[in-house]
């Protein structure tokens, strides 16, 4: 079986001749189905521009896309309807209620009337607006509004969910419920999800996987735990270094750590093992979809490889801070 | 009677003098902008369509279509209407037969109406935010439904209001039609209120002109507003 999504050598330029804009330059991944895959990376780095290739708004100068084996360059409006787009912010028709939004992919797809309605209807009842159906988008709330997207996206039974910057200008209480429901849909419906965004904390929240892009390259890709747990960019993107006090003779290290793979008095046994305790300069521990993940910026007189050799069987991963990399 | 006799009646004149002029002028007027304002939603809003949809984020982006017809549109309204009267006349005894009358005004009319209508028309459909056509296109809209399902009924509101301005337009249009001979209001007012110095003549010629305009505009405002949803 074919990876639901492949993309292969994906070139995007805009404009021509010695203007042009490289905004994807030969980007190739495949993301497997049923799995929620978070594109990152800072604004301009062609994120947007990946997104759009993927839903047919963007024509790729060179390269292929296909999804679920199917290529994209070749049965263009039906493979449209093979991937639902979740717009940012409101690109829900204002003169529609909320049940006609839904309906419209429907209506584009030439659906019998009355069973376009039920099934608008129990889309609505899916996204949690079953009782909002006349609703005008002007009458719902930002969180609700992008609910609808969302039915509406998933209107023709797509294989692919693709959300760029599906939460962007959301409050926190409405970002999370829609988090929350795109991890029920791909738990119930069983979709592909990629989600582009800036927000690091939306990918450490909700996806398996990460690719990091940066001017029309991936540098980075993997699982996120994986990455959290290397010396990566997602992670640095994830937990960024933090201004730090130590005394001048003392090294200071960064130290990760996934809390159940480590013994829980790491910080006493790995300071038993040094000629000094450990100095905790600071330390924070977010979830990772369930998972404790932390880390903490510690001040020691050991040296990196003597303090490395320390910590080796507790499964850290140590970095020194204020080397050249920092 | 006819329009040379009238001179004539200048004095004294009752309800029922007036009542015997204005009704046929006002029943003139009416006949132009009913006559060109159909004509010219008719081809001012494709036209509209065309336009934006050939311009660089429209649905079939065609750069020297999308230049040609700008172009054209911009020297089409360019043309101060008298003259557009004017150099029309031989093109009016084609198409209508003369270039006298509310026959004769309608060519030059119509074709002075549609360019400024077909702008108007223009700046309501881009208005329509290009996320919701965009996620209509990714929601399977074939380019003739998205015109359909998409553009128009969203940008509505605001094509009834700017309509309601073509609509006036066309309305003042008819005024100096008028006053070349066309007849109608326009001509009443200025043969019999400023030629012949009857200031309740040009009075009434002026009040209903007023209140057609401000009927248009009214229920344009009161249809838009109903059709807003935001
Ligand atoms: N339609 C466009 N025309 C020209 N340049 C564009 C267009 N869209 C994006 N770009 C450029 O391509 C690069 C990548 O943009 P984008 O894909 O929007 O990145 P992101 O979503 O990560 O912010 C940027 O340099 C941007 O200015
Ligand atoms: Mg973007």
């Amino acid at each position: 079986m074919p990876a639901m999504v492949e993309v292969d050598d994906l070139v995007k330029h805009y404009g021509e001749g010695p203007g042009r804009i490289t905004a994807l330059a030969g980007v190739s991944f495949s993301i497997e189905r049923a799995t929620i895959t978070a594109i990152v990376g800072p604004s301009g780095s062609g994120k947007s521009t990946l997104a759009r290739c993927i839903n047919s708004l963007v024509r790729p100068t060179s390269g292929r896309i296909s999804i679920d084996g199917a290529d994209l360059a070749t049965h263009t409006v039906e493979n449209r309807r093979r991937i639902g787009t979740i717009f940012q912010g409101s690109s829900l028709q204002r003169r529609r209620t909320a049940l006609r939004n839904v309906l419209l992919p429907l209506e584009f797809a030439g659906v019998d009337r009355s069973q376009a309605r039920a099934r608008a209807q129990e889309l609505l009842d899916l996204v949690g607006l079953g009782g909002r159906g006349g609703s005008y988008p002007a009458e719902l709330s930002g969180g609700q509004k992008q609910r609808v997207g969302i039915a509406r996206a998933l209107a023709l039974r797509p294989s692919v969910l693709l959300a760029d910057e599906a939460t962007t200008g959301l409050d926190h209480a409405n970002r999370a419920s829609v988090l929350q429901l795109l991890r029920d849909l791909r738990a119930e419906l069983g979709l592909t999800i990629i989600l582009i965004t800036h927000e690091m904390d939306v990918a450490r929240e909700i996806a398996d996987n990460a690719l990091l892009l940066a001017e029309g390259s991936i540098v980075e890709r993997g699982a996120i735990r994986d990455l959290v747990l290397q010396d990566s960019l997602v992670r640095d993107n994830l937990f960024p270094p933090r201004p730090h006090l130590a005394a001048p003779d003392r090294h200071t290290y960064r130290i990760h750590y996934a809390a159940r793979e480590v013994p829980l008095d790491w910080v006493a046994r790995l300071s038993e093992r040094l000629p000094e305790p450990l100095q905790v300069l600071g330390a924070t521990v977010e979830e990772l979809k369930g998972e404790a993940v932390g880390y903490m910026i510690v001040a020691s007189t050991a040296g990196p490889a003597e303090i490395t050799r320390a910590g080796g069987g507790f499964g850290l991963q140590i970095r020194e801070l204020g080397s050249a990399d920092e | 009677m006819n329009e040379f006799g009238l001179v004539l009646l200048q004095v004294d004149r009752t309800f029922f003098d007036y009542a015997e002029l204005v009704v046929p002028a006002l029943g003139a007027t009416l006949a132009m902008v009913g006559i060109v304002f159909p004509i010219t939603a008719l081809i001012g809003l494709p036209l509209a369509v065309v336009l934006i949809n050939t311009g660089r984020n429209g649905l079939f982006p065609h750069k020297s279509t999308h230049q040609v017809l700008s172009v054209v549109i911009n020297v089409g309204r360019s043309i101060p209407f008298l003259i557009l009267m004017a150099a029309v006349i031989p093109l009016s005894r084609l198409i209508v037969g003369t270039s006298l009358g509310v026959a004769g005004a309608v060519v030059p009319l119509t074709l002075a109406s549609i360019p400024s209508f077909t702008r108007l028309m223009e700046s309501s459909l881009r208005e329509v935010p290009r996320d919701v056509v965009e996620a209509g296109f990714a929601s399977g809209g074939t380019r003739w439904q998205l015109i359909g399902k998409v553009q128009l009924p969203e940008a509505l509101p605001g094509l009834v209001s700017n309509t309601t301005i073509g609509l006036i337009n066309i309305l003042d249009g008819t005024a100096i039609a008028g006053a070349v001979g066309a007849g109608g209001l326009g001509y009443l007012a200025l043969s019999y209120g400023y030629n012949r110095f009857d200031g309740t003549m040009m009075l009434i010629c002026v009040v209903i002109l007023v209140i057609l305009a401000q009927g248009i505009q009214l229920s344009g405002d009161a249809l838009a507003h109903r059709l807003r949803k935001d």
